[in-house]
């Protein structure tokens, strides 16, 4: 992933996305796809699924592009779209009675420490927990950012997120 | 906290697949309203209306004729293809055709009068599937034409907009100038000459195009009526493609040997004497100095002025956080007696520190740039969590000056910091896994720990102690025990015994002491009884037991060969012992989960059946299956029910 991007790098990306420059595009992808495909990996808790609403979501992104409004809310505008699409795809999955818990995708290679990590997360923590680390450690949003994003009190995501930490410090 | 984040960061990081060929690809397979002109053949429109023509007549003899007979319309498309968007568009189902990208194109060309070799890029996109949006750009211009067709044949209605959005109220001259200048950076007093010129369009819009020298600098720009700077050529910037202010703060960086990494809240103007001699004020800080450099603005390289001194007031040490409260304090008014919460964290940015500190009613949230001590956000709202009672005891601030008085920490030992009141005492946590607690009443520093309560402050366990003391009865004696936070530093403990209710309020400061207790005849009963298993939760759990054997290729045992015995609800999970006849014996043992140990005599150990899954207590524990008052309670019964597991 590149460095994390300011939210008027993201804007000025979206808007040369919204003009047909591959270049943005490509550099808003690389700055934002992580934070995405984990965000949708802490909803779905299936790495498939999580790697179809990635692919998914930057179809949206480059076609509804024109329609964004540069206001430095760029990652919360993607991560709604990503959340949007996750609710289709839980939709989806419950009709099809095809809900499972999370399965560790053992084909993925990636560094040990990393993999203990991730299944930590996975694992070991209820959805809202893992929805508010990963907005929080990955996506970079401030706590009231994802208090707002997640329509809950400040407090709340405080000692939720503090719990998780400790929680999780206990496993690592 | 940090470094587990990025632990995070990483692991998602290595985790998330590259997709964005993919992605790519599939952008153009969806839309394809990209036109390479260059390559395209171009159809003229008389010969889509004789195509039209043609097919109107093959297929419907009269419509087609009123068509193309018919006053002002265009003969060509009858009903649009909902399904089909950018599509090249053919006939599809019988009678119905639609018009091709090229023959919109080429309407769109004709509206404005410009030449296909003047468009570079062309999309042309369906905003509904009767509304054909093109828009293309030229060097100078950016069109955008809209072709609404309804109705079908022989009423076929096509309708253009060239400007869809006329309402805009257009700039003036002197606006679009300034604009432009604005762009420049530079001002009017600068200019060596100017010249406009208003270009009527008949087309989408208007636009002013303007020349202006400065500093031996042409700049030619297009300024559209809306506002829109969207052309301005090459010549109004410098060799190396930069603004004219944006090489004087250059100039002035290199001047004092700096970068702009270096450097923080760099704000500059374009200032005059009184003589109308113009130059770039640029003003930054770096390190715990303030520059100002005045960079002359018809000769970049020459350096007017330039002055650094040491910052005082304004200047926030980049470690020192209690400043940066104390900016967003001051700001918001608040003493600091009326704190019950404040947080200060750089986490995000470095750049800046997040301030959040409550009173009794309100909860300030503040960003503070961390080089400068500038308020960048602030926000106030209700707090709508428990009160704390703040007269008579030490403020939060207090507790952080005592600490650091005795400790010997400074300021700018100070990384994060995490205060709060709870119970008869305030907990302040600087950083790097240290937790000091301080009792309120008080000031006694109790204890430097950040996992286990300070020493003389009751936990909940204490407090239900010194309450069955205070009873003269036995945990084996009670039953429906519940304990809560009462008042700060006081516990509630309730139980019942012998057919009375008994509420005994503690103080659980100072080592711990009983402020009162009540006792009344009971209604009700504790947890020495517990409503039965429902019949359809227990078939259900012990056939999920049996399933995972059967996982195992173990087919001979059914639900029928288990039994439950049951230890009570907690919210959605149940506590129980298994019994099957696969049990064998095994010595005591003894499993201590937060502080409470719970005996076995048996192969069987607890479980904890929650949403489809057993667990062990401490596993239930871990993962907040359990909360502490409910192990508690849990322990509780489980020990009433085994008093022989606990003669020691």
């Amino acid at each position: 992933m590149a460095a994390q991007l300011t939210n008027h790098e993201l804007d000025r990306l979206i808007t040369g996305t919204a003009a047909g420059d591959t270049y943005a595009f490509e550099q808003l992808y690389y700055a934002t796809s992580t934070a995405v495909y984990s965000y949708a990996l802490s909803l779905l808790k299936n790495s498939y699924d999580a790697e179809d609403v990635l692919h998914d979501c930057f179809l949206r992104i480059h076609d509804a592009a024109a329609e964004y409004r540069p206001k430095e809310k760029a990652m919360a505008w993607i991560l709604t779209i990503t959340r949007n699409l996750c609710y289709k795809h839980l939709n989806s999955r419950i009709r099809q009675q095809e809900l499972t818990d999370w399965q560790p995708d053992t084909t993925i290679e990636m560094p040990a420490d990393d993999r203990i990590v991730l299944e930590a997360c996975m694992a070991k923590l209820a959805d809202d927990e893992r929805q508010i680390v990963v907005l929080h450690a990955v996506a970079g949003f401030k706590h009231r950012q994802i208090a707002a994003f997640m329509d809950l009190p400040l407090s709340t995501v405080l000692s939720k997120y503090r719990r998780t930490i400790r929680k999780l410090r206990s496993y690592l | 906290m940090r470094k587990l984040d990025r632990k995070i960061r990483d692991a998602f990081e290595s985790a998330t697949p590259d997709v964005f060929t993919t992605v790519l690809s599939d952008c153009g397979k969806e839309k394809q309203t990209v036109t390479d002109l260059k390559e395209t053949t171009h159809i003229r429109w008389k010969e889509f209306i004789a195509i039209a023509a043609m097919v109107v007549l093959l297929f419907g003899v009269g419509y087609g004729s009123a068509a193309l007979l018919g006053s002002g319309t265009i003969p060509g498309p009858s009903v649009f293809p909902t399904e089909s968007v950018g599509s090249t568009l053919l006939p599809t189902h019988g009678q119905i055709f639609h018009p091709t990208e090229l023959e919109v194109r080429d309407r769109a060309l004709a509206a404005f009068d410009i030449s296909l070799e003047d468009v570079y890029e062309l999309h042309i996109q369906y905003e509904d599937p009767h509304l054909i949006c093109v828009t293309m750009n030229t060097p100078t211009h950016r069109y955008t034409y809209r072709m609404l067709v309804t109705g079908e044949t022989p009423n076929l209605n096509i309708e253009e907009y060239k400007d869809p959005d006329a309402n805009y109220i257009p700039i003036s001259k002197k606006t679009a100038i300034n604009l432009a200048l604005s762009d420049a950076g530079i001002s009017r007093e600068m200019l060596t000459s100017l010249d406009t010129e208003f270009h009527e369009k008949s087309g989408l819009y208007s636009d002013y195009e303007i020349w202006f020298t400065a500093s031996s600098l042409t700049y030619h720009y297009y300024v559209s009526e809306r506002g829109t700077i969207y052309f301005k050529s090459s010549d109004c910037t410098a060799p190396d493609g930069e603004r004219l202010d944006q090489q004087a703060i250059n100039a002035a960086l290199k001047y004092n040997d700096l970068t702009k990494d270096q450097i923080q809240d760099l704000t500059w103007s374009l200032d005059h004497d009184e003589n109308k001699n113009y130059y770039y004020t640029i003003q930054f800080y770096h390190s715990f100095y303030a520059f100002e450099c005045r960079v002359n603005a018809f000769d970049i390289s020459d350096i007017l002025y330039n002055h650094s001194s040491p910052v005082n007031t304004g200047w926030i040490p980049a470690t020192y956080p209690l400043s940066a409260f104390d900016v967003a304090r001051i700001d918001a008014n608040v003493d600091i007696s009326e704190l019950v919460y404040l947080e200060i964290d750089a986490e995000g940015s470095e750049q800046n520190y997040s301030v959040v500190f409550k009173t009794n009613d309100y909860v300030y949230i503040y960003d503070i740039r961390h080089g400068t001590g500038k308020i960048l956000n602030k926000s106030v709202t209700a707090n709508i969590s428990e009160h704390f009672q703040t007269d008579g005891c030490l403020t939060l601030m207090d507790a952080i000056e005592l600490i650091r008085g005795a400790e010997g920490i400074n300021a700018n030992q100070i990384s994060n910091l995490d205060v709060r009141r709870s119970a008869g005492y305030c907990s302040v946590s600087f950083g790097k896994n240290l937790t000091y607690h301080v009792d309120i009443s008080n000031g006694t520093i109790l204890k430097v720990s950040s996992l286990t309560l300070p020493t003389g402050i009751l936990n909940q366990w204490g407090a239900v102690n010194l309450a069955l003391k205070q009873a003269g009865l036995s945990i084996e004696q009670i039953s429906g025990l519940d304990c809560a936070n009462a008042d700060i530093g006081y516990m509630t403990v309730r139980f019942y015994a012998d057919g009375h209710a008994y509420e005994i309020l503690v103080n659980c400061a100072s080592g711990g002491s009983v402020v009162s207790m009540t006792k009344t005849p009971a209604t009700n009963i504790g947890p020495g009884y517990i409503e039965p298993l429902d019949d359809a939760v227990d078939r259900n759990i012990r056939e999920h037991y049996i399933s995972l054997f059967r996982k195992c290729g173990d087919s001979s045992h059914t639900a029928d060969d288990v039994s439950l015995r049951f230890y009570g609800a907690y919210d959605d999970a149940y506590a129980m012992f298994i019994d099957d006849n696969r049990a064998y014996a095994q010595p005591m043992e003894t499993d201590v989960i937060a502080g409470l140990s719970f005996v076995y005599g048996s192969t069987q150990h607890l479980r904890i059946y929650h949403e489809g899954y057993f667990y062990s207590i401490s596993a239930a524990y871990a993962l907040d299956i359990l909360k502490y008052d409910e192990l508690v309670n849990l322990y509780l019964y489980y020990r009433s029910q085994h008093p022989y597991y606990y003669t020691n």
